[in-house]
């Protein structure tokens, strides 16, 4: 059984100054060179930042948007009424967020050094899942979504791709 | 003038209670929208953006047009789809729509009840049974909009025995 240290911060806002928080800020930059396994944490949060971004883009689009982006892939989406592609819609956003999900959880699996969880211990367990060091670098290099899909019969996400200006990842939801 | 007073009062408390409560007039009906739905377009309410939030399901209400022929449509090879209609006998007809997409051991588990008046439907997808039951006090049978939900475990659990009981459904 897996078992992550995990270090519930105090009311302090900074994690800059001396004594226990500088212990916080010595675990962040550690966790930030954390290279464990497929994926270093870094490139996990960002793929997870932008698979956020994308599902909210998607959950927010109407059908006829839908129509449209799905026409500019080479999709007649003529036979679909509107609920239908609705339902596409949701259960694909449901797809990503079970992929957002991995992202996380592979991350929080796979390192090497104890995870940081900022707050008081009261709202510690509302931030469980939120990850300083990684997630504060990934903010400041997103990452390119591209998806494609796949309307041949009902209309689902094919592939998702990642990219920035050196990288290409692609994933099957 | 002090009850005059009282009285703007009161209406200024009850219009400040129910700002922001959303609802929308359908099939000679007013359904009313639960606050954590926004609207996407008129007849369109998605379920607020909240991944983190476990319980989040991308629901969303749409009052929309009726094709009979997209009952019964899969959506694609990894999804089982099973689509019930109600036994009832009143102006409003009652589909239920239990979707399994994915064969691994955590597929996604989805619902779907589609309330159908002549040409007209209002599709509650992923929608909980308290949301649902408010969304249609005025509009529908509370006692069918729950058996919708009563019945998801039991398909979910095995839906060859279920369809082996006598539930009284038609089955699509």
């Amino acid at each position: 059984m897996d078992s992550v240290l995990v270090l519930v911060g105090g009311s302090a806002s900074s994690i800059f100054t001396a004594g226990r928080t500088s212990n916080k800020h010595d675990i962040a930059k550690r966790s930030v060179k954390d290279n464990s396994n497929y994926i270093d944490r870094v490139l996990a949060a960002r793929l997870r930042l932008a698979t956020l971004s994308e599902m909210e883009r998607l959950a927010s689009i109407t059908p006829a948007d839908f129509r449209s982006m799905l026409h500019m892939q080479g999709y007649d989406t003529a036979r679909y009424d509107d609920r239908q592609l609705n339902r596409y819609i949701s259960l694909e956003v449901l797809k990503l967020n079970k992929l957002a999900h991995q992202f996380l959880v592979g991350d929080f699996k796979n390192s090497q050094t104890p995870l940081i969880v900022s707050g008081t211990p009261a709202g510690s367990l509302g931030l469980a899942f939120k990850v300083l060091g990684p997630t504060v670098m990934a903010g400041f290099r997103p990452l390119g979504v591209s998806i494609w899909w796949d309307c041949s019969a009902g209309c689902k996400i094919d592939t998702v791709h990642f990219y920035d200006k050196s990288n290409v990842k692609v994933f099957k939801p | 003038m002090k009850k005059l007073s009282c009285l703007l009062i009161t209406f200024v408390l009850f219009g400040c209670s129910t700002a922001g409560a959303q609802s929308y007039h359908y099939l000679d009906c007013q359904w009313f929208i639960p606050s954590n739905f926004v609207e996407i377009e008129p007849g369109l309410y998605r379920e607020k953006f909240e991944p983190d939030n476990p319980q989040w399901n991308m629901a969303s209400i749409f009052f929309t047009t009726f094709n009979p022929a997209t009952v019964t449509s899969s959506i694609s090879e990894s999804q089982e789809t099973l689509v019930l209609k109600h036994p009832v006998d009143t102006d409003i007809q009652y589909y239920s729509s239990y979707i399994r997409e994915g064969a691994t051991a955590d597929p996604l588990l989805v619902q779907e009840l589609l309330l159908v008046k002549d040409d007209k439907a209002v599709s509650l997808f992923g929608l909980t049974k308290a949301e649902s039951l408010a969304l249609t006090a005025n509009c529908a049978d509370p006692v069918t909009i729950s058996r919708h939900f009563d019945v998801f475990p039991q398909v979910v659990k095995d839906a060859e025995e279920f369809l082996a009981t006598e539930h009284g459904f038609t089955v699509l």
